[in-house]
């Protein structure tokens, strides 16, 4: 049984214009994400001509014998990683935001990844570590996982606290400073695991701490993709759900959305992308608080089926950006991936604190 | 009535309340009513009655304490939300908007049961929201981002995405809150319109007696001793429970007027009207009662002391006054000195 009156009203035309300009927008975005991929591949200590680059990745030799090597071993899973890490965490960044309602949530701000670190750090530095390669390079994939593990249990704890906190706190600048909180808290009982353990271990997780997309080697890249696309994979369930959220918990009641089940799959969802990101990685800051911003401003809609992808998207390119800056291009020395995400990053997190004085007092998305 | 208008929802000897804690707080005991098709009721009661909480109870966002709701014949608790959605839908008053969401975003959001897991509607769905802006008259609303609108667009836009939910029955907690008279009016008058041209059994809670009076097909009042009564409103009105209900020592609901009066402070004394009968006399007598005088009639062949004549008053000196307040000025003079 439905209504009455027939009427045809005129939106059929609008809603033609309005899907191609979200192909279009879809198609250049697409072109941004591969762009990114290539300046990544195309970027790094060594100079080698792009040509070459291509040539290695096609199966051809190459004039210059070093050049494949460092094209297969070095450049391919930093440029993977770098996808991987900007699309999942731009993922868990607009999970969060329209979980908290907040436009300041990511994994690193609301020290999600702190939390990661907290259970990574349990892990590591119980059992010591080799000084050489990233954090997680000279164990085998059995301990990775182990670490993974825990580094998601440490994420989804701070994760838990955190949505408590926001339960009592509708201030967003409140939930942020708790989040600070409860990331130093979470940071100073690492720097006491590390007091106690041994110099090798000290100098690899503070080299870890900076963020690096080099952690992940071709060896275990396999393994760090399976992970996060099941993490991605997870939220993309939850789109539709989220969308009934965008107006509150007792309405997404009402049309059916089962809102325990719904935060507890996004949750698990953002843990565990955070989990694996910083355990690899090391805490990356700002990525997640960016890219679900952009996406909003590009495609001017809350449509989380829609930002959702555009997420992945924005997210790829901006890391592989972040990641080919850090390289310092034709030098020998990389610079922190959080100085170069904290570059564009920090004046996004301005902005929305403005905005949400000038309007509210909450940030709303 | 038909067969296959069965009340869409009926309570059994509910009651509705919350614990907090180990306290437990009942704000309905033992209600059994029923909704039909078509009918549109008004909630009622003072604030703090527990219209809220008996409206979260009957969507089956909160659990009875006691007793149970019913939707089409079937325990609303024993339903899945999907299936409960289809049968009912609300407007609530969560005010949680997002940045750009448009209005027609959120009456979308009325086909969430309906759609896939990927939430894609189809030409059907795209056909009932159109449908559902076009009877709530929100075409030139649902451009517009939601936190744009004003709170009387934006309940009209909330409404449209209850009706788009195709549902039986549809609850609105205290939709006309916030919006002045005449948005009041109207909204009220859209819901009873649209209750009874789409069938749909509708339940409004309000605050204002006097239009749900007017309106409602039927009146379920909550009583502070927590009995719920449903009747049509003029039944409610002629047993007097409504002045029990509504009236403190400085508001009056006189159900004579069906309309509230602010008792004044203190009484001037008492004035006799008399004169002719209508509109005039029927103003001089609500003038003097807000200014604190006990009005009377007065008995045949007693001298008035206001006497309502013609275009005027006449007052015992007599002279004759040609405003209420040359009256009000008269009347008080005495009185002041």
């Amino acid at each position: 049984m439905h209504l009455v009156r027939q009427r045809r009203t005129a939106p059929d035309r609008v809603r033609g214009g309005a899907t191609l300009r979200l192909t279009i927008t879809f198609i250049v975005l697409t072109v941004l994400a591969g762009a990114g991929l290539v300046v990544a591949l195309a970027v790094g200590s060594v100079l080698i001509p792009p040509r070459a680059v291509f040539t290695v990745l096609t199966g051809g030799t190459v004039e210059n014998p070093v050049w494949g090597p460092i094209v297969t071993e070095l450049r391919v899973p930093r440029a993977a990683t770098a996808a991987l890490v900007g699309g999942s965490l731009g993922v868990a960044g607009l999970q969060m935001q329209t979980l908290f309602r907040n436009g300041l949530a990511d994994p690193y701000i609301l020290g999600v990844s702190s939390g990661a670190s907290l259970g990574v750090g349990f892990v590591i530095l119980s059992a010591g570590v080799s000084a050489s390669g990233g954090l997680l390079a000279g164990v085998g994939l059995e301990r990775n996982l182990i670490i993974v593990f825990a580094a998601s249990i440490g994420a989804m704890a701070v994760l838990s606290v955190m949505l408590v906190v926001a339960s009592w706190f509708r201030n967003v600048a409140t939930v942020l400073i708790v989040g600070v909180a409860v990331g130093a808290f979470s940071y100073s009982i690492v720097s006491i695991l590390v007091y106690f353990s041994t110099p090798e271990s000290v100098q690899a997780f503070s080299v870890w701490t900076f963020g690096s997309f080099q952690g992940v080697t071709r060896d275990q890249l396999p393994a760090f993709a399976a992970i996060v696309l099941i993490g991605v994979s997870a939220g993309a369930i939850g789109t539709k759900g989220l969308n009934a959220m965008l107006l509150g918990d007792q309405y997404a009641a009402s049309v059916g959305v089962s809102v325990f089940r719904l935060r507890l799959v996004t949750m698990l969802s953002a843990a565990l992308i955070a989990g694996v990101v910083t355990s690899f990685c090391g805490p990356i800051g700002f990525i997640g608080l960016a890219v679900p911003h952009l996406a909003r401003g590009v495609l001017r809609t809350a449509d989380q089926r829609l930002l959702f992808p555009a997420c992945i998207l924005i997210g790829v390119a901006l890391a592989c950006l972040c990641g080919a800056l850090a390289q310092m291009p034709g030098r020998n020395a990389t610079l922190p991936i959080n100085a170069a995400t904290a570059l564009f990053g920090a004046p996004v997190v301005v902005w929305v604190l403005l905005r949400s004085a000038r309007e509210s007092g909450t940030a709303d998305l | 009535m038909t067969a296959e208008e069965i009340a869409p929802l009926r309570t059994d000897r509910l009651t509705a309340g919350y614990r907090s804690g180990r306290q437990t707080t009942e704000v309905v005991r033992e209600a059994t009513a029923a909704l039909r098709p078509g009918e549109f009721a008004c909630l009622l009661g003072i604030n703090g009655a527990g219209k809220s909480t008996l409206m979260r109870t009957l969507a089956g966002l909160q659990p009875a304490l006691s007793g149970g709701v019913e939707l089409d014949g079937v325990g609303v608790t024993r339903l899945s939300g999907i299936a409960r959605a289809r049968t009912i839908s609300l407007v609530l008053t969560e005010r949680t908007f997002a940045r750009h969401l448009t209005g027609l975003d959120v009456v979308r959001l009325g086909r969430h049961p309906f759609t896939g897991w990927h939430g894609r509607l189809s030409a059907e769905d795209h056909r009932i929201v159109e449908e559902s802006i076009a009877v709530t008259r929100c075409e030139h609303l649902v451009e517009r981002p939601i936190t744009s609108l004003s709170d009387g667009e934006r309940q009209r836009v909330l409404i449209a995405r209850a009706v788009a939910q195709s549902p039986r029955v549809m609850l609105l907690d205290e939709p006309t809150a916030f919006l002045d008279v005449a948005h009041r009016v109207r909204l009220t008058a859209l819901l009873r319109d649209l209750t009874h041209s789409a069938g749909i059994a509708v339940l409004m809670s309000t605050h204002d007696l006097e239009l749900a009076l007017r309106t409602a097909d039927t009146a379920w009042l909550i009583r502070q001793s927590g009995e719920l009564i449903t009747a049509p409103p003029e039944d409610i009105a002629l047993t007097g429970v409504l002045s029990e209900e509504f009236s403190d020592d400085r508001l009056v609901f006189e159900h004579e007027a069906g309309g509230f009066r602010v008792s004044p402070e203190a009484t001037r004394g008492t004035l006799r009207v008399g004169g002719d009968e209508g509109v005039r006399r029927l103003w001089t007598v609500r003038a003097l009662t807000r200014l604190g005088f006990e009005v009377r009639p007065a008995a045949r062949g007693e001298s008035a002391d206001v006497c309502v004549e013609g275009d005027g008053w006449r007052l015992p000196s007599d002279e004759t006054v040609t405003s209420i307040s040359d009256l009000i000025a008269r009347v008080m003079a005495p009185a002041a000195s």
